[in-house]
């Protein structure tokens, strides 16, 4: 059951300011770690895979970074249509929906400091990315890219919650 | 990458049938991609790969399939193993297959299978039960450990 399945739908509660879930969300975020990111394809099918960003709160609105290839298929996808869809999910059912545009960060200072968010985040959410072999280069290195991830929806649902009567909180910036 | 998807069946049943829900992705009005977790149902007829999703009727992603039937789903839990389905949906009106996929929902064991008539009060034919029928174009089963030790994906295209 979804609350799309619900038999009576119930509204969604929109919230002002992003600080009315950053608790939650950082509490999810941090317990589920990885979640689906569809994007849109070049023949305009939507496609998902796997993805582990890294999000912070910038002048009160969540900001999210995914460290990836530059060169991959999704780089194609985002080129032509940037907006993508979140999903975080885990077998207690607390979702975070994420909608949002993304783009490249391409200051090599910035790729740095992202590099050094994953790496000073307490795990599970965060780790040294150099682990991986593709990026033993460090983060200047031509298989390192950085994908800011900046929401235009983020909807905080829980199944729990819907049975006590409190519906989805949804955030949209202003 | 193969076309025979019997050499992915075993794997893919066993990681949906523990899995259970998985992420599905739809593209809105605007030609965005929206995500939302689901709980779909699988069948292999003739050695091909078809997909249920029991739903309500009228819901935001109907109007998006209406527009565009393409969907992406992705399996996932803790464990780290994934499954990617990329499929194209249409519904499945008539009675006796809204009637034969409640039942296959009823007759699966949990927590793959439930009864529908939980949510569904009104029955299998009823105006607000709908059945969105996947026809797979790529399957993909991946994991986590294949990444680190760099092993491609098990793929399936039609």
């Amino acid at each position: 059951m979804t609350q799309e399945d619900a038999p009576t739908r119930l509204p969604t509660q929109e919230t002002k300011t992003f600080a009315d879930l950053e608790r939650e969300f950082v509490k999810r975020v941090a317990r589920i770690v990885w979640c689906s990111l569809a994007t849109v394809d070049r023949q305009d099918r939507p496609r998902i895979r796997i993805a582990h960003p890294i999000w912070e709160v910038v002048d009160g609105k969540p900001v999210g970074y995914w460290s990836t290839f530059p060169r991959s298929l999704k780089a194609k996808h985002i080129a032509r249509n940037p907006n993508v869809s979140l999903t975080y999910w885990d077998p207690v059912h607390e979702q975070i929906y994420v909608d949002a545009k993304a783009d490249w960060l391409e200051a090599p200072e910035d790729k740095q400091r992202i590099w050094d968010l994953y790496k000073n985040t307490p795990e599970p959410l965060g780790y040294d990315l150099a682990v991986w072999g593709f990026w033993k280069d460090g983060p200047q290195g031509k298989n390192f890219g950085v994908l800011r991830l900046q929401p235009t929806r983020v909807e905080l649902f829980s199944i729990g919650a819907l049975m006590s009567g409190q519906p989805p909180l949804v955030w949209k910036p202003q | 990458m193969t076309k025979d998807f019997a050499e992915l069946e075993p794997e893919f049943t066993r990681r949906v049938a523990r899995i259970v829900w998985c992420t599905v992705a739809t593209i809105d009005r605007k030609g965005n991609p929206r995500t939302r977790i689901l709980h779909p149902i699988w069948e292999v007829v003739d050695g091909a790969l078809v997909g249920y999703i029991a739903t309500g009727r009228h819901s935001l992603k109907e109007k998006h399939i209406a527009r565009n039937p393409y969907v992406s789903l992705s399996y996932w839990d803790p464990a780290q193993e994934q499954v990617y389905v990329d499929a194209k949906a249409e519904w499945a009106d008539a009675p006796e297959e809204r009637q034969r996929v409640w039942d296959l929902y009823k007759n699966t064991p949990p927590p793959l299978g439930y009864d529908p008539g939980m949510i569904w009060q009104s029955g299998p034919l009823a105006e607000d039960f709908g059945v969105l029928r996947l026809e797979p174009w790529r399957v993909a089963v991946w994991s986590l450990d294949a990444l680190a030790n760099r092993q491609p994906p098990q793929v399936w295209r039609s």
